[in-house]
């Protein structure tokens, strides 16, 4: 999966802002349990630590992130930060499509 | 026999009335309304009293599956028969469904308050929950939902407020809201959808799914529910069938923010699974937003259409990668972005392919797309061009494992030289180019351009760990060692726990110090030998950076050139010290033949008494890998009676007492000596009468027959991989595919019709023809022994590659190619060995 999502740090984020997002993540997912987690975590900051390993990773990274459309969309979940309810007009929104299919 | 037995179906006008009916029935439970109705309209006719409410449910049941699908048209003009029909009670759910399908929130609230007021003691489920969900969707405020005419008008505002508090993270207030509403309450459903997505934020699946799977299976809760389901397991999508997977589906989009994805995704999602892979793509192509190259789901999508080539097998990914080149061809592109990620993709590509003639163009195609007003556009230019000749400087041939002849050093040096200065042009700070084309002008053997570039490179990178590396090693090459030195310690000040530079700035001063030494400056020699022992290390075997090896090396120093009685007192202490008696004793004797040139040193005589006490595989492996490092030394000394005790003392292995994997390990390294040649031979017979089937020691049987990669046995090496594979020994596999590339690349290079064309027919390959003539008849009358000799003479004057594959050619060794292998020519490999592929 994307290590910028993974990380949550936008593609343009420098060094610092990726080595804090990354201390972060380490903190909130430890390896005592969380260890696949933590893992993920450690392989998307090598992948883009530096600007080098950056544009290495945008260049010739070939590595899959799923193995269907849909189980991207479930892996891409899984790899956001934990999700937040949708704002009031977008439940709305969410909730009226939910009528009309 | 073979006669087809129809079945037999009857017009409903065919039936008697009884029959008519329990068909009617029938269909009514299958949901099959349509047919229920034509039989209910029959029924009707005979007895309208008794058939019209059979009728009336018929109708309803059909309006609803046409709204299900969405055929709102459809389920209006039934309704609009329904209504001639049916007392208006009746069908006032209908009209609350209908009105939701076409999203008119206003009406649906009225035919909902109407159905309320109407018929307040209606039973039937699912109109509760229909007008319940229209009350709700309306999202009236407290105001308006309290002054309505309902009796739950309490439920309905606690159940508006509760979502409210659920989309603010305002969790307790929304259970509290909750709480009063009873089990009877036509809102119970959204109770539980409120609670269900309560646990579901809040980190409890568990409880979030087992709250969903109390909801009634109709309305909009449990299409709610099932969207939010999609992301608690896997499996969801399976058990939801095809149009409430598709709701899902939609739903889990909206919820991820997506929502103008769903109906791209799901679609592309099937095709994928059909195998329809670009069909997959050309779905997600149309949805707005895609490709994408920010960390959101359509990023992520576009990753995936983008990466997923590599980890398909070999025939499904040359069909997708054709697709894009022609899409590429076209120049038909969505926008800048996407031509950018193909070329990109086509550009990866390539890098496996070993005959490829576009990977330039690709990667400059990719280029001319990125955006020009990117700050970073000008290093991704010079890592791209990089990578490019970094291909351009790989050998051609895949892996020269097990082949004895040399390698071409590159695919095209100039190629590779002209690119590197276009990447450091571009990119004067990137530090790989630069390494990358001193490495070049070293294969090429451009000594002062490799010179002068390393110089600009200290000067440029003084504080470049790998630079200073480089440049060590090239003062070292040039016998520099001061200078060496100066270098690796600046690098090991950089980084004091790599050892490859710790491993480099020993051997630099281990050379300096014999320097000094043999030119009888012992004082010298001594004074920087305390200067290198700070990098020694006492936890393994290691003969550059052991102190036992590094205090055996002066011992043995000092005893030629210097103070015996201080040789002897080192070789002491370097007894004491080390973990391997046998290593040490013959790594001192290497060095003492080295100075003394006598066959018998002081060690030898010991060494000869330690044999008995090699016994353990571990034992062996040391000896063996001192004589290796002793050998290397001076390869032009006679090492035979070292070799002879070497292989006494490898003499278990040509019996039975080794493992599978010892013999591994000194098989490839064996057949480098020819003295251990037969212990290699006898290493595989052993273990092949062990195991007749394994792979590992089929391939080395058959490679060492193998003289060169033209005369590799392509049957037999296929089978040995399909077998690898198999038995999951992949590490064989990989050895007998490489095996295989090589051969082929070198036995069918990628025919250029031009040059075909153009090829000298009185010299093919640059030989005159009857010179070739003669070379091959002498060469068909040879015994293999005179082939060989023949052979390494022909490789003064002919390179070697070029000599098998004249020989190949005539001797038609080349057409054990199988059919299998031919086919595998100039394609492209994917990243993944082929595990499935049989």
């Amino acid at each position: 999966m994307n290590p910028f999502l993974i990380l949550h740090v936008l593609p343009s984020a420098g060094d610092v802002e990726i080595r804090s997002a990354y201390l972060r993540a380490i903190r909130q997912f430890p390896p005592e349990t969380e260890p696949e987690r933590f893992q993920a975590i450690s392989h998307a900051y090598e992948q883009i630590r530096d600007e080098k390993s950056r544009l290495n990773y945008l260049l010739f990274d070939r590595g899959s992130p799923g193995a269907t459309p849909f189980e991207v969309l479930l892996k891409f979940y899984a790899a956001s930060p934990p999700q937040k309810p949708l704002d009031f007009e977008a439940m709305k929104a969410f909730l009226r499509s939910c009528a009309t299919t | 026999m073979g006669k087809k037995h129809h079945k037999t179906s009857r017009r409903p006008g065919d039936l008697s009335p009884e029959q008519l009916e329990r068909q009617a029935l029938d269909d009514m439970a299958a949901a099959r309304f349509r047919k229920a109705r034509d039989a209910y309209k029959i029924l009707c006719k005979q007895d309208r009293e008794k058939y019209l409410p059979g009728l009336i449910e018929a109708n309803r049941g059909l309006a609803e599956q046409l709204m299900g699908s969405g055929l709102v048209s459809e389920a209006e003009q039934v309704l609009t028969y329904l209504k001639t029909i049916a007392p208006p009670s009746s069908i006032l759910a209908t009209d609350v469904s209908v009105a939701l399908k076409k999203q008119d929130w206003q009406k649906a609230l009225d035919a909902a308050l109407h159905f309320a007021k109407t018929a307040p003691t209606a039973h039937d489920e699912r109109d509760r929950a229909t007008v319940a969900d229209a009350l709700v969707l309306a999202f009236p405020n407290i105001q308006e939902a309290g002054s309505l005419p309902l009796s739950e008008a309490s439920d309905l505002v606690a159940v508006v407020g509760a979502l409210r508090c659920v989309s603010e993270e305002r969790w307790e207030q929304a259970q509290e809201l909750l709480r009063p509403l009873p089990r009877s309450s036509p809102f119970a459903a959204w109770k539980i959808l409120v609670k269900g997505m309560i646990a579901f934020y809040t980190g409890n699946p568990e409880k979030s799914e087992a709250l969903f799977a109390q909801l009634p299976p109709h309305g909009v809760p449990m299409q709610a529910a099932n969207a939010l389901r999609m992301f608690l397991g896997q499996d969801h999508l399976a058990k939801f069938g095809e149009p409430a997977g598709e709701r899902a589906v939609r739903g889990a989009a909206s919820l991820l923010n997506a929502p103008k994805l769903a109906p791209f995704l799901l679609r592309a999602e099937q095709a994928w699974r059909s195998g329809r892979h670009t069909d997959s793509y050309k779905e997600m192509r149309q949805a707005p937003g895609f490709p994408s190259d920010q960390p959101d789901l359509a990023g992520a999508l576009s990753d995936f259409y983008f990466k997923a080539a590599f980890a398909m097998h070999e025939a499904a990914h040359e069909k997708y990668l054709e697709w894009f080149e022609r899409l590429a061809d076209s120049g038909q592109f969505k926008n800048d972005l996407e031509a950018c990620l193909i070329f990109r993709l086509l550009g990866c590509a390539e890098f496996n392919n070993p005959f490829s003639e576009q990977i330039e163009h690709f990667w400059r195609m990719f280029l001319e797309y990125c955006p020009t007003d990117d700050p970073l556009t000008r290093k991704i230019a010079s890592l791209a061009l990089q990578r490019v000749a970094t291909y351009y400087a790989q050998p051609e041939e895949a892996d020269w494992y097990f082949f004895r002849d040399p390698v071409d050093p590159m695919r095209d040096a100039e190629g590779a030289i002209s690119l590197l200065e276009e990447s450091i042009a571009s990119d004067p700070l990137n530090v790989g180019a630069y390494l990358k084309l001193l490495d070049v002008y070293e294969s090429a053997e451009k000594e002062k351009d490799r010179n002068r570039l390393l110089n600009r490179m200290t000067q440029l990178f003084p504080k470049d760990k790998a630079v200073l590396l480089h440049a060590g090693r090239e003062s070292l090459n040039r016998k520099a060692y001061v200078k060496g030195i100066e270098y690796l310690e600046r690098a090991h000040a950089l980084d004091a726990l790599d050892p490859e530079v710790s491993e480099t700035l020993v051997s630099a001063y281990t050379r300096l110090i014999r320097q000094y030494y043999e030119k009888k400056n012992v004082n010298k020699g001594r004074h920087t030998f305390d200067m290198v022992r700070r990098h020694a290390i006492h936890d393994k075997i290691n003969f550059t950076r052991g102190l036992d090896f590094l205090q055996a090396l002066q011992g043995v120093l000092e005893t030629t050139f210097g103070d015996k009685g201080m040789g002897g007192r080192l070789m002491t202490a370097a007894r004491e010290c080390t973990r391997s008696l046998v290593a040490l004793l013959f790594f001192a004797h290497g060095y003492s033949r080295l100075y003394q040139r006598k066959q018998a040193s002081l060690f030898w005589a010991e060494l000869l008494q330690q044999r008995a006490q090699v016994v353990t595989a571990g034992d062996r492996r040391e000896v063996f890998d001192s004589f290796e490092y002793v050998h290397s030394l001076d390869e032009t000394l006679d090492w035979s009676a070292e070799t002879a005790f070497v292989r006494e003392c490898l003499a278990p292995l040509g019996s039975t007492a080794f493992t599978r994997e010892e013999g591994s390990y000194f098989m490839p390294a064996l057949g480098k000596y020819p003295a251990l040649s037969s212990l290699a031979q006898a290493i595989i017979s052993e273990a092949l009468r062990r195991d007749p089937d394994d792979p590992r020691f089929r391939l080395f049987s058959v490679l060492r027959k193998t003289r060169s990669p033209l005369e590799l046995d392509f049957a037999a090496v296929d089978k040995i991989y399909h077998d690898a594979i198999r038995q999951g020994d992949t590490n064989t596999a990989k050895v007998a595919k490489a095996a295989m590339q090589t051969a082929e690349s070198l036995a069918y290079p990628p025919i250029d019709d031009e040059e075909e064309e153009e090829e000298d027919e009185d010299a093919p390959f640059g030989i005159p023809l009857d010179e070739l003539r003669q070379m091959r008849q002498m060469a068909a009358q040879m015994s293999d022994a005179e082939f060989e000799a023949f052979r390494k003479e022909s490789a003064k004057e002919i390179p070697l590659p070029i000599f098998d594959l004249v020989m190949g050619r005539i001797m038609g060794k080349s057409s054990r190619r199988s059919q299998s292998a031919q086919s595998r020519r100039g394609t492209r490999k994917t990243d993944q060995l082929d595990l499935f592929n049989e």
